[in-house]
């Protein structure tokens, strides 16, 4: 059986631009289970990263989050995040919910030991006990010698600043970690490796992982669980596996598809997607995919978004669920 | 990080520049057309005794007037702390008069410095943090307007007040009072600190809002700085952010703006001097230029040069012990 640890309702991210307001998530809800790796996917713009800001509560001018409400459920009690106070919040976050940024080449302090970064982490959350031997373990963890330590961020090559990331979201053994394109600027090998080692100390740590990224190969390799994000909604959620096999929002089918069509290399005799994303800035009545939707009909467009419940626990945004992945397994 | 190699390059380069500023400053009185011996004889005797023009020459080096053998000679001399003679303050020697000036000088200028950028970092770092907010905008055009008020007139206003409205408060000129002997005793130390508010307080107070608002802008754009999201996702409390990430990272930058501006301050300085009465080195200087004392001039314009050249230095290595990036660039 799976329990929720982060429940998600109706939550309302804005960013107020001069040329008005962006509406980066849209009544978004969602759920994410206790132990599983949720993939986020989603292309560039599609609210992913805004979805981790927001959770963590780090979403500064000019954005904000006008509406919603997200909740963390501990063993002990829930904690309503977005109901914290500014010093109960400093203290929720980190040591139950850590994050790796999709900035990750500059978040480290410049002009501060590697050391020094845990070490005032520590202190920030009273944590008790050897704090050497902790950061020794994390780094080791993550894939990184001792000496590492000593050194300051710029004496690192990009995959060790990483990996330093890493040992730092995890160092005080949260039960959430955010990772936001965790592995994007890196070359293959070393994203490989990252990858591996993520899987790794989630299972050692009892960790929950939500995992944001463009790349829905990567995501197929370590989610249990998938949210495909489109203009600031997940379109569809569901089981990795499911969704995978059978996907059923026409979005889903078509990012599939383009992901089959570069592995195999075969003529793309599948449809591909062409326009963009909509404008974020206006109202988008019914859903927002219509415009680039090769099923798309008149109805589609006074469609009230609700997530309609699939096949066992997928839950898809659509009037036709299955529809275009049937005419294309049709045509084939 | 201080590595040897950056020590050594900064090293050379400062030796670099002050050789530099020696042969400028042994070429340009030369260039000036007239006789220096003939200058000093006419004004102190209005004719030229043909013994004492000899004398003079060979006093000055000038009995040979090839420029190698010229500037060998002033090499040697200055290596032996000489200077020449200074007209104003003969038989005074130029070193003389400028040990006797510098330290009051170094005493204003070094307190003024320590005082404003000390106050104006920490008075940026407040309002750069709280940027936006009304308070924040009021200083900051406050700030801007102090900036733009020249040293003399803030100089001269102090003047005019502490003498015709609240007289005997504070002392308006000199370092300390002329009834007593200069000593290292409480009375005069005490005279000697009473002396040099006015002075300071007028230095900081147009320097310091230049700093503060450096120092605010470096703050505000720390705002956009990844690290200090990360710092804020990892919990760390508000007051160590604003310490230990925004304001160490955004105090690099102004720590060169105060050493640049220090060339500023010293001819602040000399203003100040000038309407205190204050007997440092820009007075000496006022005193040089307005009796045409060549030597003198020439003496404390190098020694301006070596301290903008000895503090840039110094700043260097401050600069590459805050920042541990430094050896890379
Ligand atoms: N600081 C900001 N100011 C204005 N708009 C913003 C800001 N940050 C994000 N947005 C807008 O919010 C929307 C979602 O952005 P977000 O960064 O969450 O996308 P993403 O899915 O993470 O994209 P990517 O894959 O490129 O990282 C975008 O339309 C973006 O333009
Ligand atoms: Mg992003």
């Amino acid at each position: 059986m799976s329990f929720p640890i982060l429940s998600i309702k109706k939550l309302n991210t804005v960013f107020h631009t001069p040329s008005g307001d962006v509406m980066a998530l849209r009544n978004l809800s969602l759920e994410v289970n206790k132990g599983e790796v949720l993939a986020i996917v989603g292309e560039s713009g599609s609210g992913k990263s805004t979805l981790g800001f927001s959770i963590l509560r780090l979403i500064e001018n000019p954005g904000e989050i006008i509406s919603g409400s997200i909740v963390f459920h501990s063993p002990e009690r829930d904690v309503h995040i977005l109901d914290l106070s500014l010093p109960q919040l400093r203290e929720f976050r980190w040591v139950n919910i850590s994050m790796i940024f999709q900035s990750a080449m500059n978040v480290l302090n410049p002009i501060a030991r590697i050391e020094k970064q845990f070490i005032d982490t520590f202190e920030a959350h009273n944590i008790e006990g050897d704090y050497q031997e902790r950061i020794n373990k994390y780094l080791e963890i993550a894939g990184l010698g001792k000496q590492v330590k000593k050194m300051f961020p710029h004496e690192l090559s990009g995959g060790m600043k990483q990996r330093v990331n890493i040992a730092l979201a995890l160092s005080c053994e949260p039960s959430i970690l955010i990772a936001d394109e965790p592995t994007t600027a890196l070359d293959v090998v070393v994203q490989k490796e990252i990858l591996s080692s993520i899987m790794r100390i989630k299972d050692e740590l009892n960790l929950t992982v939500i995992f944001i990224t463009h790349d829905l190969s990567v995501a197929s390799s370590i989610a249990d669980r998938l949210a495909i994000f489109y203009a600031g909604r997940p379109v569809e959620v569901g089981s990795a596996d499911k969704i995978l096999r059978s996907p059923q929002h026409p979005y889903t089918t078509l990012l599939l598809s383009s992901v089959i069509s570069l592995n195999t290399n075969r003529e793309a005799s599948l449809k591909t997607m062409g326009g963009s994303p909509p404008d974020l800035k206006k109202r988008i009545p019914g859903c927002s995919f219509l415009e680039r939707c090769p099923i798309g009909e008149e109805a589609c467009s006074t469609y009230d978004l609700f997530p309609a419940k699939v096949h066992g626990d997928v839950f898809v945004e659509c009037i036709h669920p299955g529809k275009l992945e049937f005419e294309m397994e049709v045509n084939k | 990080m201080i590595t040897r190699k950056y020590l050594v390059t900064r090293t050379s380069y400062a030796v670099l520049t002050s050789a530099i500023a020696l042969v400028i400053n042994f070429l340009l009185p030369r260039l000036v057309p007239g006789n220096p011996v003939y200058t000093i004889l006419l004004t102190k005797y209005h004719y030229l005794p043909p013994n004492q023009i000899k004398l003079l020459e060979s006093e000055f080096g000038l009995q040979n007037p090839n420029l190698l053998y010229q500037f060998q000679r002033y090499i040697i001399e200055l290596f032996h702390g000489n200077l020449g003679i200074s007209y104003y303050y003969f038989p005074a020697t130029v070193t003389n008069v400028i040990a006797t000036h510098l330290p009051w000088t170094l005493f204003l200028l070094g307190t003024a410095t320590a005082i404003s950028s000390l106050v104006g970092v920490i008075i940026g770092k407040y309002i750069g943090w709280h940027s936006g907010t009304k308070g924040e905008t009021a200083i900051s055009a406050l700030f801007m307007g102090l900036t733009s008020i020249p040293f003399f007139w803030i100089a001269v206003i102090f003047q005019l007040i502490f003498a015709l409205y609240i007289t005997h408060l504070l002392p308006i000129s000199g370092a300390y009072s002329v009834t007593l002997v200069p000593s290292w005793n409480v009375a005069f130390i005490l005279s000697v600190l009473r002396h040099s508010i006015l002075p300071i307080f007028t230095l900081v107070l147009v320097s310091f809002p230049g700093f503060s608002l450096t120092m605010r802008n470096t703050m505000v754009n720390q705002n956009k700085e990844d690290y200090l999201t990360l710092a804020k996702a990892k919990g760390i409390p508000e007051r160590l952010i604003v310490k230990n990430y925004a304001a160490r990272n955004a105090v690099l930058p102004v720590a060169t703006h105060i050493v640049l501006a220090f060339g500023y301050v010293v001819a602040g300085a000399f203003f100040v001097e000038v309407v205190f009465s204050y007997p440092g080195i820009g007075y000496a200087l006022y005193v040089a230029v307005t009796s045409l004392d060549y030597p003198l001039v020439d003496g404390i314009f190098l020694v301006i040069t070596l301290t903008v050249i000895i503090a840039n230095f110094f700043a260097d290595i401050l600069y590459a012990y805050l920042d541990p990036r430094v050896e890379l660039k």
